[in-house]
């Protein structure tokens, strides 16, 4: 991989790579380290990297990156609001904006409830609903089972529903995701 | 309404594959015959349905630039340090290695012909002293053997050891011993 290609990669992958590692860590300048780290490592294993599983690639290295984060700031946890986040998904939704407040509302809710996940956890939902990879796919980069990740995310589930029906009752293995 | 079974647990837990049109057609008949009997579980598959709107609908937030600045910056010094260790270190290890080959030929011609540097000129004269003209013709074919096998050894060689090796020592050694052997032929012609 030569320089033209991996600014090429740099390019493309950038915006999904910092809003994935905003959206587990919840913090704007962690999120541009982890974008910047998982970049400037590829540009160390460019020769190594294959540029057809590139993206694969870098969703693992930030996924990575953040749950080292996050294990080393457990003792002073802050999830900060994210009023770029609410800023850009009112400007998607201007053509239909009652729809969207609300599903930005909900949205807002849902990433503070996805706090309460554990990172892992956190992480195999936004790989498979934000960033749209299929179960076995996301799997394969945590390498682990299918079922297992179909079983996170029925708990993440479990946990981010309270947001859309928030009389909802949580069973104890939720509880145990939450706790 | 229906009790959660057991069965509802393992249902709840493909009903996101289910969504996402992940299952294969035995497990999406088995969910679906299961959904046909329990509100409980199509519940949970509404809740799925909802949670995967709002989460596949999150905006990507943009990279600010500062961070790719950063990245390129990084990336445009270690090229520009790359392609300058490879403008100094090629084309100055070709360089000595052409020096030093063309040194270490030098000296194995003065090592092959070290005999004539130790009898006086007139002893190489055919037919004295043991050296008939076929036996100095053969010893010179030798000695050209030898100087383009060492040199295809050379050239095989890694540019840099024999940089290291012959670069810097060899030129003095060559100069000297060739003054001892213009010397020594001066001294045998008086």
């Amino acid at each position: 991989m030569n320089k033209h290609v991996f600014v090429d990669i740099l390019r493309y992958h950038r915006d999904r790579v910092f809003s994935y590692s905003l959206y587990c860590l919840r913090d704007r300048d962690d999120a541009e380290d982890v974008t910047q780290d998982a970049f400037l490592r590829l540009w160390k294993k460019r020769d190594e990297v294959d540029p057809q599983r590139v993206e694969a690639w870098l969703i693992r290295v930030a996924h990575n990156l953040c749950i080292d984060r996050v294990r080393r700031r457990k003792t002073a946890r802050r999830y900060l609001e994210l009023p770029e986040v609410r800023a850009a998904a009112a400007s998607a939704e201007t053509a239909a904006p009652d729809r969207g407040l609300q599903r930005e509302q909900t949205q807002a809710m849902l990433l503070d409830a996805m706090a309460a996940l554990q990172v892992e956890t956190r992480s195999v939902v936004i790989m498979h609903y934000f960033q749209g990879l299929k179960l076995d796919e996301v799997a394969g980069l945590l390498g682990k089972k299918t079922n297992t990740v179909k079983v996170q995310l029925h708990r993440a589930r479990q946990v981010l529903r309270r947001v859309l029906e928030p009389g909802r009752d949580v069973d104890p293995a939720v509880k145990r995701e939450t706790g | 309404m229906m009790r959660k079974t057991t069965d509802c647990a393992w249902i709840e837990s493909q009903l996101a594959g289910f969504a996402a049109g992940e299952l294969d057609p035995r497990e999406v008949a088995e969910v679906e015959r299961h959904l046909a009997t329990c509100p409980d579980c199509r519940g949970e598959l509404a809740g799925e349905l909802a949670l995967r709107e709002s989460l596949t609908s999150l905006p990507v937030v943009s990279c600010p630039e500062r961070v790719t600045a950063n990245i390129l910056a990084v990336v445009n010094a270690s090229d520009r340090r790359l392609g300058a260790a490879r403008r100094r270190v090629v084309p100055i290890g070709w360089r000595r290695a052409t020096w030093g080959l063309a040194a270490a030929a030098v000296v194995l011609a003065l090592v092959f012909v070290a005999p004539w540097r130790d009898r006086p000129e007139d002893t190489y004269v055919a037919g004295e002293d043991g050296w008939s003209e076929q036996e100095i013709r053969t010893a010179r074919g030798e000695v050209r053997l030898t100087l383009a096998l060492a040199a295809r050894i050379i050239e095989k060689t890694e540019r840099k050891t024999v940089t290291e090796v012959f670069g810097r020592q060899l030129r003095g050694a060559v100069i000297k011993s060739m003054k001892a052997l213009t010397s020594s032929l001066e001294g045998g012609q008086g």
